[in-house]
């Protein structure tokens, strides 16, 4: 991918069935394999991206805490896979070895063929940013498949859901850099282009699009801004006092006992937040002569986590689910310079409980 | 060669067949155990073993002593399935007067000889080994027996069913369609396998409570209620599927 900020103040405008000219021509004129959000079978998974019937053009999600719905209408944002799922599968063969461990082989990963991540959203082109710095170079299996991204699709959000606050960790609903092109969807039918990089301008001057109207720069702009808004009224203060909140309130026992009294512990939302990243390492016995050592997506928030030789160090659930909110709030910023969380609100959606995320944060603030 | 049993208990064998099934495809499993004691197979040596695998929770006295007996025969014991971890389904009648039962079931109930509360044989003996599900997977006998055979046991990092659900990519039932699961209380191990014919974990690998107190658990159940599961199913259950488990949660 090409890392180059171009503000351009040009936006091109054509309909969603531009974006099947747009993925034919990656996969015909360019040769590259398309991966992304795909709608198959009544529910929007992750997969390859072959033409516009794989893409979740008629549908939207309806999200509350706890809940989720897939319905009618054009504004789908995510559901609960990410491109993490692409970048860090969730079960990873990492070293195949003999059993007397005298042949070791680390799994070679195809990398000669060229991905591009398709429709992904604001935020979760900030979650990749959040896994290159975390992880980059260190997991073999992350490395190689993130080199074999050549270019990033990016669509972004004009009508946020309910549990997304992207604007106020500042990881949405628009984009700005990082990115080859990106696209919104004005109504069900237009669709307003633009584009990040020299890649990103070849490939949509190849779509022959129309330059945009003002009015229809000045409608995007609009409710880009109304959507950014939207996603940034959430928290009683700002980020640099609920930092200091938190870690002035990170031993306060009956404060986090309070917050996490719903919680159960499953993980769900470990699992399908973008930027969780911790794995746990399987060896199996294959056969008479072979052993596996796999990585499998594990989370702060399980029992599991904390068991170590010699004993547990977060046997109590509260402690497990404070950390979940210290790291992404504070420790993230620590290691990488960013928040850990870009505010996707999939951990809201997703947990069976209904624990909403903003609501804890504001209750570990204030309380 | 290693000395392998198989005690059954109160059980419905389906861990033995389960067993059995994974065993005789790993052939060259086979070569390395000896497998002394069998009664399903009509294996009846009971001199001594390397590991004992128990199928089957403790109901009566007698199956209390034969316990006691075979484990002082053992190197090493392991509990198979739900049943010999957490009570299992006859634990549906803990709590029930069982003398009531007998009475109007058979004429000399007094020659009856049956707990009302099932027993997890951990009650009875020292357990070395665990594994979990109703019935087990296959899988993990196999498992168990080739980490033995080269000097180890097998790591068992027990998670929610939530994780597998999740790891296998599919769409959760309870937040996607309302279907009330236990997925999120119970022990990993089954693949999610209910999640992926659309259909609700019903706890069959036993409740998290070595994580979840009552507090929680109640919880957890209260949300089941709201997404419309009716309060007889939760006591069935909560109780079905652990002696254990039914000390945490409210009679019906
Ligand atoms: S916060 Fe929700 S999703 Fe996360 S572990 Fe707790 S109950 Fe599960
Ligand atoms: S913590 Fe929650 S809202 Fe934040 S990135 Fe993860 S899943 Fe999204
Ligand atoms: S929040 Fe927990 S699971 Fe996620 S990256 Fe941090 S420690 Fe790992
Ligand atoms: S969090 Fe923001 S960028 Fe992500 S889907 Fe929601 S509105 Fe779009
Ligand atoms: S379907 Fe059940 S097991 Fe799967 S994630 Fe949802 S609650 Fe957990």
């Amino acid at each position: 991918m090409i890392n180059v900020s171009i503000r351009t103040d040009l936006y091109y405008v054509g309909n969603i069935y531009d974006l099947d000219k747009l993925i034919r021509i990656l996969r015909e004129t360019y040769g590259r394999r398309l991966q992304g959000y795909k709608y198959y079978g009544g529910k929007v998974t992750w997969g390859e991206i072959n033409g516009i019937s794989d893409l979740p053009l008629s549908v939207e999600d309806y999200v509350e805490p706890g809940l989720y719905r897939l319905r009618e209408g054009y504004r789908f944002r995510h559901s609960s896979v990410s491109p993490k799922l692409f970048l860090l599968p969730s079960k990873q063969i990492y070293i195949v070895e003999s059993n007397d461990f005298s042949q070791a082989k680390v799994l070679d990963y195809n990398v000669s063929i060229q991905y591009v991540l398709f429709g992904i959203k604001p935020c979760d082109l900030n979650a990749i940013n959040v896994l290159d710095r975390m992880i980059g170079e260190k997991n073999p299996v992350y490395a190689h498949r993130r080199r074999s991204i050549s270019a990033i699709i990016v669509e972004e959000c004009l009508e946020p859901n309910n549990n997304c606050f992207c604007g106020v960790m500042n990881s949405g609903p628009f984009v700005e850099k990082d990115f080859d092109i990106a696209y919104a969807r004005l109504d069900d039918k237009r669709v307003i282009f633009k584009y990040g990089s020299s890649f990103g301008r070849d490939v949509l001057s190849k779509l022959e699009l129309r330059i945009a109207g003002e009015k229809e720069v000045y409608e995007y702009l609009e409710k880009t801004k109304l959507a950014r808004e939207r996603t940034s009224a959430v928290f009683k203060k700002s980020m640099k006092e609920i930092q200091e909140s938190l870690m002035n309130k990170a031993r306060d026992k009956e404060l986090w006992l309070k917050i996490s009294e719903n919680c159960v512990g499953c993980g769900n939302c470990n699992f399908v937040c973008p930027t969780c990243f911790c794995l746990e390492f399987d060896y199996s016995i294959n056969g008479e002569d072979q052993g596996v050592k796999i990585a499998n997506w594990t989370g702060c928030l399980l029992y599991s986590y904390g068991q170590v030789a010699g004993g547990h160090f977060r046997p109590e659930l509260y402690t497990r689910y404070r950390h979940f909110i210290l790291h992404k709030f504070v420790f993230y910023p620590r290691q990488i310079e960013r928040l850990g969380c870009v505010g996707c609100g999939r951990c809201i959606t997703w947990c069976p409980m209904s624990i909403d995320l903003r609501e804890c944060v504001n209750n570990a603030i204030s309380g | 060669m290693i000395r392998v049993a198989f005690l059954k208990l109160t059980s419905c064998s389906g861990c033995l067949n389960q067993s059995l099934v994974a065993l005789l495809s790993n052939e060259e499993l086979l070569g390395k155990f000896e497998f002394a004691y069998f009664t399903e197979l009509g294996l009846l040596t009971e001199d001594y073993f390397d590991i004992l695998f128990v199928e089957g929770s403790v109901s009566n006295s007698k199956q209390e002593k034969e316990l006691r007996e075979f484990r002082k025969k053992s190197k090493t014991l392991v509990a198979l399935g739900t049943c010999a971890v957490q009570g299992g389904i006859q634990s549906l009648r803990s709590g029930e007067d069982v003398e009531e039962v007998k009475k109007t079931v058979y004429p000399f109930p007094d020659k009856i000889d049956i707990y009302s509360d099932p027993k997890p044989i951990s009650d009875v003996v020292k357990v070395d080994f665990a594994i979990t599900g109703c019935p087990i997977n296959g899988d993990a006998v196999v498992n168990f027996l080739r980490k033995y055979d080269v000097g180890g046991l097998p790591l068992i990092l027990p998670e929610s069913v939530c994780c597998e659900c999740k790891r296998n990519g599919l769409t959760c039932v309870m937040v996607a369609q309302g279907t009330p699961c236990l997925g999120p209380v119970t022990v990993s191990g089954c693949g999610a396998l209910c999640p992926s014919f659309q259909r609700g974990c019903y706890g069959c690998y036993g409740l998290r409570t070595w994580d979840l107190d009552k507090t929680r658990l109640e919880k957890f159940f209260d949300k089941l209620l709201k997404l419309g599961a009716p309060e007889s199913m939760i006591q069935v259950i909560a109780r079905g599927y652990g002696y254990r488990s039914y000390k945490y949660v409210r009679r019906g």
